[in-house]
């Protein structure tokens, strides 16, 4: 227990967590709102890295996971079951883990660049459908939480905090899994698989069952984060759940984090969503769609400049200096 | 019976407008080898440059297809070295997280400096509509469609009859090669850049004649053209003239029984179908 403390790998990853954990006594409903957001994208993130990351399989369509998933807890709710979203987000994860599977078996055969097209126009196609058919879905107004008391049997509470604390919950227990991942027997399939296909196969590996459960434990850790996003917000309409925002946001946390590491996609995130926010309340007032532009420009020089993502970077300057 | 006909000479109509992009698309992969998820924003700037060169300085619509890809040619030289130049031998994740973040970028200053107000170019002859025999089609479709094809053969006969269009072909069936027989290749990267930019500026023309413009329309155009390659088969320009018909049949003979909303999911069934039956595409070898 003590080598578990004193190795500074752990200190450091302990004092950020405390840290996470006491941010909220500062009382700032706002930087408490805007961190819930992070950690919640954080965990789509995360997601989208056990795809990625491990697999090499370039997804863009992991807003489909995370926006079904928060339509379908919250159907589970309003339905005659009245199922609590404590239950109902796991339901909902699995269900679309199972329907990450199905997108892994139906692009079975495309690699690399005919994977992320396909991939691409998933989400665009859901948000077509779901505005369509509003007679089921709500169509473009959206969706609301059914409003009640604060109950925390249906995940209903007044104070923003306790949904920040779940979301860091949330985030902590994908973060156990991935680790669980790294080192199980699936994680090194995976990652055999994306190094390179041929070699794998040719030592035993089932390219295609490892592919599909890869897809569907990304789809589930995704999904979470849908279902805990429409317990927070309280409300989703198709643009939020499928638009090309949610993918971009999900995917650039990972990438400019780094690829492929555990906490790479969290420190993206929590770059990321902050900045998005800052620029829409400094930038916006000026002009609509500056904020946009400038942070466009400003991810085109991280992409450049730091292709490996920052947490690699932060990795090796704390090396030097500890 | 006749609506069914009707539908199928749109479709072809737009297919044929889809190609002059596609054949350019297909061109800057095939040759740069370069992932091009901003290409629809591109096509987006190409319809608000001939939407302003008509509305406002009043250039004939048949000028303004010889103008703006002009114009699309010369810009491509400085966005060749100041982009695109770096990301040429980098992964293909790599460009795709690049050129999104362009395509961000390039909405966003769309949305500055014109608004989101959907635009028409307002070509006179957009209203009005031609009767053959059962089925009626509009005018200004079948002159951007005539139009389409007649440049659509000239890229042809720049790429199998002159010099350096031979040198096009043989970087789009082996890159090295280029290198090995003595030729500086980012010479030909740049001409494949500078063709692939002035085929969008003539898609965008072709497209304004028709359809409005707004900031967004980009990112719907990325996936068309994309999707119509991948179907024809990357590196194949026959293929991606035909990838573009399939796109603009399945949108237009898909909406006959379904509602139109729907055109995209059916472009989407295909692209699955054909990726699962044929990976390489229709016409592919890569």
């Amino acid at each position: 227990m003590l080598k578990l403390i004193t190795s500074k790998r752990n200190t450091i990853i302990l004092l950020l967590g405390l840290l996470s954990v006491l941010i909220p006594i500062c009382g700032n409903k706002y930087v408490i709102h805007i961190l819930t957001i992070c950690w919640i994208t954080a965990i789509a993130s995360v997601g989208w890295n056990i795809c990625y990351g491990y697999t090499g399989l370039l997804s863009f369509g992991h807003a489909l996971f995370f926006g079904l998933s928060a339509y379908i807890t919250l159907w589970l709710r309003v339905s005659p079951l009245q199922i609590t979203p404590w239950i109902g987000i796991f339901i909902a994860a699995s269900i679309v883990g199972a329907i990450g599977i199905a997108v892994a078996f139906l692009t079975i055969r495309a690699k690399g660049i005919y994977f992320a097209l396909t991939t691409f126009a998933l989400p665009q196609v859901m948000l077509i459908v779901f505005t369509t058919f509003w007679q089921i879905t709500g169509g473009a107004y959206g969706v609301t939480v059914p409003f009640t008391e604060e109950n925390p049997l249906f995940m209903y509470f007044y104070n923003p905090a306790v949904y920040y604390y779940i979301a860091l919950g949330f985030l902590t227990l994908t973060l156990l899994l991935q680790m669980k991942l790294n080192r199980s027997k699936l994680g090194y399939c995976l990652k055999a698989i994306g190094s390179d296909e041929d070699a794998a196969s040719s030592l035993g590996i089932n390219p295609i069952s490892t592919r599909l459960m890869g897809l569907g434990v990304s789809a589930f850790v995704t999904g979470l984060a849908g279902g805990i996003y429409i317990n927070f917000m309280k409300f989703i309409d198709p643009y939020e759940a499928f638009g090309w925002v949610r993918n971009i946001q999900i995917i650039l946390g990972a990438v400019l984090g780094g690829v492929g590491s555990i906490f790479g996609p969290v420190l993206g995130t929590f770059v990321v969503i902050p900045l998005s926010e800052f620029m829409k309340l400094t930038l916006e007032r000026y002009c609509m769609g500056l904020n946009l532009l400038v942070s466009g420009l400003i991810l085109m020089l991280f992409v450049a400049s730091v292709p490996q993502g920052i947490y690699f970077y932060i990795k090796k300057i704390l090396k030097k200096y500890l | 019976m006749s609506a069914l006909v009707q539908s199928i000479v749109s479709g072809l109509l737009l297919g044929g407008i889809y190609a002059v992009m596609a054949v350019g698309l297909d061109i800057i992969y095939g040759v740069l080898d370069l992932v091009h998820m901003a290409f629809g924003d591109f096509v987006m700037l190409a319809m608000y440059t001939s939407f302003f060169f008509y509305t406002l300085f009043g250039l004939n619509e048949f000028l303004i297809l010889f103008v703006v890809p002009l114009l699309f040619l010369i810009l491509g030289i400085p966005l060749y070295y100041g982009i695109f130049k770096f990301m040429i031998g980098k992964p293909h994740s790599f460009h795709i997280f690049y050129t999104a973040s362009l395509s961000i970028a390039l909405e966003a200053a769309a949305l500055i400096f014109w608004t989101s107000i959907p635009r028409r170019m307002g070509v006179p002859y957009a209203q009005e509509a031609i009767e053959l025999g059962s089925i009626i089609l509009n005018k200004a479709l079948i002159i951007a469609f005539i139009l389409a094809v007649i440049i659509t053969i000239l890229v042809f006969i720049f790429l199998f009859k002159t010099d350096l269009g031979t040198l096009i072909r043989a970087a789009i069936s082996n890159r090295d090669l280029i290198e090995m027989i003595g030729i500086d290749p980012h010479k030909v990267y740049l001409l494949a850049f500078c063709l692939g930019m002035s085929l969008i500026g003539v898609g965008g023309v072709l497209l304004a004649y028709y359809y409005p413009v707004s900031p967004t329309v980009g990112l719907a155009y990325t996936t068309y053209m994309w999707i119509a390659i991948v179907i024809g088969g990357p590196g194949s320009i026959v293929g991606s003239i035909v990838g573009s018909c399939i796109i603009g049949l399945s949108q237009t003979v898909s909406a006959l029984y379904f509602p139109v909303a729907l055109q995209n999911v059916f472009m989407l069934f295909i692209f699955i179908i054909v990726l699962n039956v044929k990976p390489k595409g229709l016409f592919g070898s890569r």
